[in-house]
């Protein structure tokens, strides 16, 4: 087995290798000197010159660059922004839980909801509640995420007025960011009216959660009831149904340990649309995270953050899947096989 | 199976294409999806011979008029006005081209060669294959929207940008499921006898591979139709998209965000044209997918 986790290895560091090349390919192409890219240092003087151009050899060939801009990278070192003239490390640690926080909740509702629809529909296949299931799904997979947020905002946000419309907590509590995340940061917090804050913190979340959550939820609906399906049809839920065991144990001992495999690989891959209409949900609702902070870039033209949020973003995507794969591979014998070059 | 009116009591079967078209027009909600496609299709070619007005023509008297079926609406504007005074029905129609009929263009050439890479991916062994997969896994990992609006960034806005980032960034997902699609079939037995009767790589691909993995294709491009029409709305959306003297639906949801509170048709109609477009390709493809699995077995 640790041979092939260690391959797996291997295809990590050289997909992220590739993956830094096309960064670094992007910011040559892009216009603008190639030392204001990469370091954000505008109107450097000489003296900064000569120490960017010795930081990032750049007076060398490109395979010297390309290796010293990984390196300064991989440091830590992402350079200072266009616009506020910050290291671009420290924004990404102020802006980055905000997103975590958005997703992670998102994730959550989306498997509380799609988990047990999907197996109903999977259970009643051909059934009423099935084409429900499945008419629910492509209906919530074809809603476009912006109209989705906007139509939101019209309705619950200013037509009922329930939930506020934008940002992440009311300026009326004060809570100091420790780690990022919103409701430990009230846990940590000495707040009078804790219950409030989290009230107000609950209520700012309710919309860009929601809005989020129905895409996945819908992805984990359909690969759910096809994962289960598939398991249900094989030949030992027979043989168990023949031995008389309840539906009850064949479907939580048999099935699902089985299904899971599938629906678990298959979610890996879904994480750059989740990560998209994150970025597009967090525009919407003003919600100060990753991707809000990314588009606001590409306005400004801000060449050095574009390249860390791809590098965060793509990076983030690549070691999810390294690690799903490894977890399965650990757990499966039988991928064990399927795994080579080509995986 | 329908029986010959001939003497002889011989079954016709049906060819597999004839097959799965005949499974695909038993699902109703399939049918309808391809009715809305073809009727898309149409007003995607004569669309600006029958909208009523120019797109961009102002109706300075006629300002924020709401849909004519509400009381305060007329009928001259059919879907309402924006705060411009410009006739909503006729801005959605000049829409469908650069929407829905850009996606299509956009989603054929990335399909050209989003297939052929992945078919040499998938036919090669050893090194050549490994290097084109790393390349691949680096690109699918970039989220394809990300990828559109970086090559925007860096080529400027304007349509043919637009449509080659949405494009570009679609190769990748074409180059995967034709990979696998092949991988997937390269170790069958009926290949290995086609290679044993002597047939060279290009022979084994197209003669043998290509018509198993034909539906595999389709069904991928269908579900490319509507990622391209939501990366395309998208970027309207964020205002990097097409600029604005063409008429996107998109850009009139963001146009119509500003006057949500007065004027919320502005924002509830392009965002239906979005979203029944996007359902209507989505039935398709599932009408085929199922078509396929039953038709084939």
């Amino acid at each position: 087995m640790w041979f092939y986790i260690v391959r797996r290895f291997n295809l990590f560091v050289l997909t992220v290798a590739v993956l830094y090349f096309l960064v670094f390919l992007m910011l040559v192409a892009l216009p603008g000197d190639l030392a204001t890219n990469i370091s954000g240092q505008q109107q450097a003087s000489p003296a900064q010159l000569a120490e960017l151009t010795q930081t990032y050899q750049l007076d060398k060939n490109w395979f010297n660059q390309y290796i010293s801009f990984i390196n300064q990278r991989i440091h830590g070192n992402f350079g200072i922004s266009f616009t506020t003239n910050q290291p671009i490390y420290d924004e990404i640690l102020k802006f980055l839980p905000a997103t975590i926080e958005l997703c992670v909740y998102a994730t959550l509702v989306a498997l509380i909801v799609g988990f047990p629809l999907g197996m109903l529909a999977a259970i009643q296949s051909q059934k009423p509640a099935d084409f429900m299931v499945l008419g629910v799904s492509l209906i919530g997979y074809s809603i476009p995420v912006f109209w989705l947020g906007v139509i939101a905002i019209m309705y619950f946000g200013l037509e009922l007025q329930w939930l506020p419309v934008a940002g992440r907590l009311n300026l009326l509590y004060q809570i100091e960011p420790i780690t990022g995340f919103t409701l430990i940061d009230i846990w940590l917090s000495n707040l009078e009216y804790k219950q409030l804050a989290y009230r107000d913190a609950f209520a700012h979340l309710v919309m860009p959660t929601l809005t989020l959550a129905v895409i996945p939820a819908t992805m984990v609906m359909r690969i759910t009831r096809t994962a289960v399906r598939e398991e249900l049809n094989a030949n030992y839920i027979k043989a168990s149904q023949s031995r008389g065991l309840s539906p009850a144990t064949i479907m939580f001992r048999h099935a699902l340990p089985n299904a899971m495999q599938p629906i678990i690989s298959q979610l890996s891959l879904q994480l750059s649309t989740l990560l998209t209409s994150a970025m597009v949900t967090e525009v919407i609702f003003s919600w100060p995270g990753i991707g809000n902070w990314l588009i606001d870039a590409i306005y400004q033209r801000d060449y050095p953050v574009i390249s860390a949020g791809l590098l965060i973003c793509a990076g983030f995507i690549i070691l999810v899947s390294v690690l799903t794969d490894v977890v399965l591979i650990a757990t499966t014998p039988k991928r064990r096989s399927a795994i080579d070059g080509s995986s | 199976m329908a029986r010959a009116s001939g003497i002889y009591q011989e079954e016709i079967i049906p060819s597999p294409m004839r097959q799965i078209w005949l499974h695909f027009l038993s699902y109703p909600v399939a049918v309808l999806g391809l009715w809305v496609f073809i009727i898309l299709i149409l007003v995607a070619l004569i669309g600006p011979f029958v909208a009523p007005y120019p797109p961009h023509y102002v109706h300075t008297d006629a300002l924020l008029f709401p849909p004519s079926w509400h009381p305060d609406g007329h009928i001259a504007y059919f879907l309402g006005t924006d705060d411009l005074g410009r006739d909503i029905f006729s801005n959605l129609l000049y829409g469908v081209r650069t929407t829905f009929g850009a996606s299509l263009i956009v989603t054929m050439c990335a399909a050209f060669f989003g297939i052929i890479l992945g078919v040499f991916s998938g036919m090669s062994k050893g090194l050549k294959s490994s290097i084109l997969n790393h390349i691949l896994d680096a690109t699918l990992a970039i989220p394809s929207l990300l990828l559109a609006i970086v090559l925007v960034a860096i080529s400027g806005q304007s349509l043919t940008n637009v449509m080659i980032a949405v494009g570009v960034a679609l190769v990748p997902q074409f180059m995967r499921a034709t990979h696998t699609a092949v991988h997937h079939e390269l170790p069958r037995e009926y290949v290995v006898a086609a290679k044993l009767d002597g047939a060279n790589q290009v022979q084994v691909f197209f003669h043998v591979i290509l018509p198993n993995i034909l539906n595999a294709l389709v069904v991928q491009t269908t579900l490319a139709i509507s990622i391209a029409i939501i990366d395309i709305a998208t970027l309207g959306f964020l205002r990097i998209g097409v600029p604005s003297p063409t008429s996107e639906w998109g850009a009139m949801l963001a146009d119509g965000v500003d006057l949500i509170f007065i004027a919320p048709w502005n924002v509830t109609i392009p965002g239906l044209a979005i979203f029944v477009s996007v359902l209507a390709i989505n039935l398709v493809g599932y009408g085929l997918q199922r078509a396929v699995k039953e038709g084939l077995g």
